[in-house]
């Protein structure tokens, strides 16, 4: 049968209290017991020896009064005599009454017949005092010899009482010393009970939370299972509750530990996480794969060691570096083809750093997703696209010619043909603008057109887009107005670039507008880092639907007039977003549409 | 002397040859024309003519490594070599110049724009000579 530890505690301090009460009841009795010593030798004793005392003073009285009797014969002596016997029978009555010592019987036995012997000597002395020689003689012969012994008795009396008053405290000293040594006996064998108690107790719950954390301890160094540490007995003890409830806490996690580690070595995106320093914290199987590092230990290794890569680590610290930063980046990566793998292989890194509690950076998490197949996709796309331009291009040059030769020649041709001609000329340039747009949108997205930025003139830019529109915008009934901040400070871009933003943003403004209209083109700064660049028609706006869609490819707003593939905004978004800017359209449909975007202002030194 | 002018087309696109061909002809040049890259540079070497327009996309030898011939022989050198073609990314243009191109125009064209050009860079040669 085993018992709760608080169980345990309180039949240890039970003792404890039982062996506390035991010794002070004793002590309880051992001091009655001596005052019970103390009061009766005062009472047994003292008043023995007080009795004794004034049994002699009036004896002695009495003694002087017989004397008086043989000088002076008046009635005087008689009456001290009769007064002091008085007091004598009194106090020997009391001395009878408190008989203590078998001897005192005795003593005052003999008292009595003596004082007898002596009140009939007296009577006897009385009775003869006529003649004067005789009384002296019969006092000398027989009064004073039993006074004397009376004397004597009484003498006994008080030393028999005092030596057992000696003897009585000579026991109480006794006593109390035994008394005082019992206590401090038992007082010693207390402190030692409550000592070894006390020690008992601790170690009944510090062992068993010392064993518990030494499990522990080993559980966590040598990463064992919490399941091997199975409770062993019945638990009906504390601790044992306590052990129980913390492998099952542990347990419990370790199990979902091991869930969230399949899931990350079963994720088909590799993971690496690093610390502060940009040392491998862990990574997953997909990591190893990709790195090339199956069953080589990696916690440790620098993140630059890794990956090669100084951009990714740029970007990691950059990020940890910044914490009330971006949430994340997105980045490409690239592993080149190397003796296990074929081919080079393209990654979308997406970094996240990991902040603690106290949004302090603890490290970051980098996660690489496969995009080989895409990416691989997307370039035989953009072939594609390159080879079928060439086609394209190639015929179309024939055709341009052939009409542009026709039509210098039209002096002589009807009108009918001369238009025919300008319709073959018009759809020719047409299919090569789209042709053109093909060609910049993939390289744009690919990002294999470089941007050649410079310290621009924003202004300039847009006269001199303007100015080529003006002649098509006089035609068309619309007016072009141009509203440039003053002192605009200059822009950090590629100015052909923006340019043909423009240009298609006023191609698509003066296409929409109503005869009579007019398009804007406003520029003033927006913050600190940008200028704001607006195109505002009073064209048939935009359905709301399509204001984000519109900057994809080939979207169109259907039921409207079209000139081209829906190419030019997403050109416009590819070119202005390479420049780290923003476009996008605001518009109330039957109210115009107003294209925005920005562009980033040149900082100096750049 | 303009009048005079002989400009040597290499292009291997029989139509585009008849159209340019024609074209340069009504404005008074003299056209001679080469259908692949090696006839192209053979002529350019035997007869140096003024002015060459080169396409990039020949068979037998590239324009690239005609321009490089033309430029590395001292009778061809100094001929203004206008390169066209249907590429019209930075790349391949700025090859084209790194080789010693005089010029580039993207194809399509149009007769205005190739007359221009012609025009331009014969007027440059007289002017040097």
């Amino acid at each position: 049968m085993t018992h709760t530890l608080r169980q345990r505690m309180w039949y240890s301090y039970l003792i404890l209290v039982l062996l506390l009460l035991a010794i002070a009841a004793w002590s309880i009795l051992r001091i009655i017991s001596l005052r019970d010593t103390v009061s009766r030798m005062i009472s047994e004793n003292y008043r023995s020896i007080v009795a004794a005392d004034n049994m002699v003073a009036a004896l002695e009285r009495q003694d002087s009064a017989v004397l008086l009797s043989l000088i002076d014969n008046s009635s005087i002596a008689a009456d001290i005599f009769r007064s002091s016997q008085a007091d004598f029978l009194m106090w020997f009555s009391r001395a009878r009454d408190n008989v203590t010592i078998p001897e005192e019987a005795t003593i005052l036995d003999s008292i009595r017949a003596q004082y007898d012997a002596y009140l009939l000597g007296y009577e006897q002395i009385r009775g003869t005092k006529l003649d004067r020689a005789y009384p002296s003689q019969l006092y000398i012969d027989q009064l004073y010899p039993k006074f004397t012994a009376i004397r004597q008795l009484c003498g006994r009396l008080l030393s028999v009482n005092q030596d057992n008053m000696l003897h009585s405290s000579q026991y109480f000293e006794h006593t109390a010393n035994g008394t005082a040594k019992a206590l401090s006996l038992a007082a010693v064998i207390s402190i030692a009970m409550a000592l070894v108690l006390s020690y008992y107790m601790t170690s009944l719950v510090l062992n068993p939370v010392a064993r518990l954390t030494e499990e522990l301890k080993s559980v966590r160094k040598f990463g064992g299972s919490v399941e091997a540490l199975a409770p062993q007995e019945t638990v009906n003890d504390e601790i044992q509750a306590l052990r129980a409830e913390v492998i099952g806490i542990m347990g419990g996690l370790q199990a979902q530990l091991r869930r969230v580690q399949t899931f990350l070595s079963e994720m088909s995106d590799g993971l690496v996480v690093v610390d502060t320093e940009f040392r491998i914290v862990t990574m997953n199987r997909a990591a190893q794969e990709i790195f090339g590092l199956r069953q080589k230990p990696v916690e440790g290794i620098h993140l630059l060691e890794l990956t090669h890569s100084e951009r990714l680590y740029a970007e990691a610290r950059g990020l940890m570096e910044k914490p009330g930063g971006p949430t994340f980046k997105e980045m490409w990566f690239t592993v080149p083809a190397s003796g296990g793998t074929d081919r080079r292989r393209y990654y979308l890194v997406r970094i996240t750093p990991l902040t603690g509690p106290d949004r302090r950076a603890e490290g970051a998490m980098l996660l690489f997703n496969e995009v080989t197949r895409l990416k691989e996709i997307d370039e035989a796309r953009s072939k594609f696209v390159s080879i079928v331009s060439h086609e394209f291009r190639t015929p179309l040059t024939g055709i341009a010619m052939a009409a542009g030769l026709l039509a210098r020649s039209s002096n002589d041709r009807p009108a009918k043909e001369v238009e025919l001609l300008n319709i073959i000329r018009e759809d020719a340039d047409r299919l090569n603008k789209t042709v053109s747009d093909l060609l910049n949108l993939s390289r744009l997205e690919s990002g294999r057109i470089e941007m050649h930025r410079a310290e621009e003139d924003l202004g300039q830019i847009i006269s001199a887009v303007a100015h080529t529109f003006e002649p098509q915008a006089r035609s068309a009934g619309v007016s072009i107005n141009i509203e440039v901040q003053p002192a605009l400070p200059r822009v950090w871009a590629d100015a052909d670039k923006l340019a043909l933003v423009l240009t298609n943003l006023l191609t698509n403004a003066l296409r929409y507008s109503p005869q009579g209209g007019s398009v804007t083109i406003r520029a003033s700064t927006h913050d600190l880092q940008s200028v704001l660049v607006s195109v505002i028609d009073m064209g048939p706006g935009i359905p709301e639907e399509y204001r984000e869609t519109i900057f994809e490819p080939f979207t169109q707003v259907p039921n409207r007039r079209t000139g081209g593939a829906g190419l030019g905004l997403a050109i416009c978004k590819e070119i202005i977003e390479a420049h780290g800017g923003s476009i996008w359209v605001e518009s109330e449909s039957g109210k115009g549409s107003t294209f925005r975007f920005t562009v980033p202002i040149a900082k100096r030194g750049q | 002397m303009i009048g005079l002018a002989r400009v040597l087309q290499v292009e291997d696109d029989e139509h585009i040859a008849v159209v340019i061909s024609m074209c340069l002809k009504q404005a008074g040049y003299q056209v001679v024309t080469a259908k692949d890259g090696l006839e192209g540079l053979a002529i350019a070497l035997d007869a140096p003519p003024d002015l060459i327009l080169l396409d990039l996309v020949l068979p037998k030898m590239d324009g690239y490594l005609v321009l490089e011939g033309l430029k590395s022989q001292h009778q061809t050198r100094h001929i203004p070599v206008i390169v066209m073609s249907a590429k019209a990314d930075d790349e391949s243009i700025s090859k084209a110049y790194a080789l010693g191109a005089a010029g580039y125009l993207t194809k399509p064209f149009t007769p205005e724009v190739l007359l221009q050009a012609v025009g331009a860079y014969l007027k440059e040669v007289t002017q040097r000579e």
